[in-house]
C-alpha cells in the first residue's frame, strides 16, 4: 500500500500502573462485573464459539456501566484537545 | 478523519490506557478467544481514537496487523448516514497479493450497524473489515485497541495499517 500520511515522530509514551490513579480502581470494577456477569462457562463457550465462527463478537456488557461512563468521558476530553484531521490517500480496492 | 494518537492518549488519558492493560479484561478476552493475549509490544499500535466526520469519511478494506481488537462506539450516526461495518472472516492477508476485490466478490459479506455504546470484539487479523463511508456528515466516534498473542510476542510485525486502523 502507499501510504502518504505523515510521519509519527513523538516517541510512544509506555505504562505503569502504578502511576496511573485509575488503574487499581477500573480492575476491581472489571473483574467484579466479569465475575458477576459471566459466570456461566457455557455461555462464554458460545460467545468463543461466535468470534471463532464470525470473526465478530458484539459484547457491549463486558465492562460494567461505570467504567463504560468514565471511558466515553475519557475520550470527549482527549478528542476536544487532541483530534487532529489526518486524511490518509490510499489505493482504493472498491 | 480524525483521530487522536497513541502517544496523547497514554500522556494525556487515564481511563483508555487502565482499561487497556486491565489483567481481569485480558485474562476474559483470553477466554473468549481461547488463547492468552497481551498488550502490544509495539506502543503505536495499542488504541487509537478515530473520529469520522465528513461526507466519503471511510475506513476501506483491510486486515488487521494484530490478532485482536476491541472497538468501544462512543457516538454513531444513523444507519442511513453509513458508517457500518463490514466483515467477511475467515480471510487471510497476503501482503504480496491483497486480491482484495476477489475477496469481497468471492465471500459473504456481513453488514453491522452499530448505536453509542457497543462494544465489540473483532479477530482482525482474519477478518477482512471496513467501514462504509459516511453518505453525508455524521459523527462517528470509536476507540480501537488491538491486542497481540502471548504466543506471538516476539513475532516482526510490519504496520501496514498503522493510523487507519477501525
Amino acid at each position: 500500500m502507499n501510504k502518504t500520511h505523515e510521519q509519527e515522530t513523538k516517541e510512544p509514551i509506555g505504562f505503569d500502573g502504578k502511576l496511573n490513579k485509575a488503574f487499581s480502581d477500573i480492575n476491581t470494577q472489571i473483574q467484579q462485573h466479569i465475575d458477576k456477569t459471566f459466570c456461566n462457562t457455557n455461555n462464554i463457550r458460545w460467545m468463543a464459539e461466535s468470534l471463532l465462527k464470525d470473526g465478530y463478537l458484539k459484547i457491549s456488557n463486558i465492562v460494567p456501566d461505570s467504567v463504560k461512563r468514565v471511558f466515553h468521558e475519557d475520550v470527549r476530553s482527549l478528542l476536544s484537545q487532541f483530534a487532529k484531521r489526518r486524511d490518509i490517500h490510499i489505493e482504493v480496492y472498491w | 478523519m480524525s483521530n487522536v494518537r497513541q502517544q496523547d492518549i497514554a500522556e494525556h488519558g487515564e481511563v483508555i490506557p487502565a482499561v487497556y492493560h486491565s489483567p481481569p479484561l485480558l485474562k476474559f478476552l483470553g477466554e473468549l478467544a481461547k488463547e492468552s493475549i497481551i498488550p502490544n509490544p509495539w506502543e503505536y499500535e495499542k488504541f487509537i481514537i478515530n473520529r469520522q466526520e465528513k461526507t466519503g469519511d471511510t475506513h476501506g478494506w483491510h486486515w488487521g496487523d494484530y490478532p485482536y481488537s476491541m472497538i468501544w462506539i462512543i457516538q454513531a450516526p444513523d444507519m442511513s448516514c453509513g458508517g457500518l461495518l463490514e466483515c467477511i472472516p475467515h480471510t487471510y492477508w497476503d501482503k504480496k497479493e491483497l486480491m482484495i476485490q476477489e475477496h469481497v466478490l468471492q465471500n459473504p459479506i456481513s453488514t453491522r450497524a452499530h448505536i453509542a455504546g457497543d462494544i465489540y470484539v473483532l479477530k482482525s487479523d482474519t477478518t477482512l473489515h471496513r467501514v462504509t463511508p459516511l453518505v453525508k456528515d455524521a459523527t462517528r466516534i470509536i476507540v480501537n485497541m488491538a491486542w497481540e498473542r502471548e504466543m506471538d510476542r516476539d513475532r516482526a510485525v510490519t504496520h501496514e495499517t498503522f493510523a487507519f486502523r477501525d
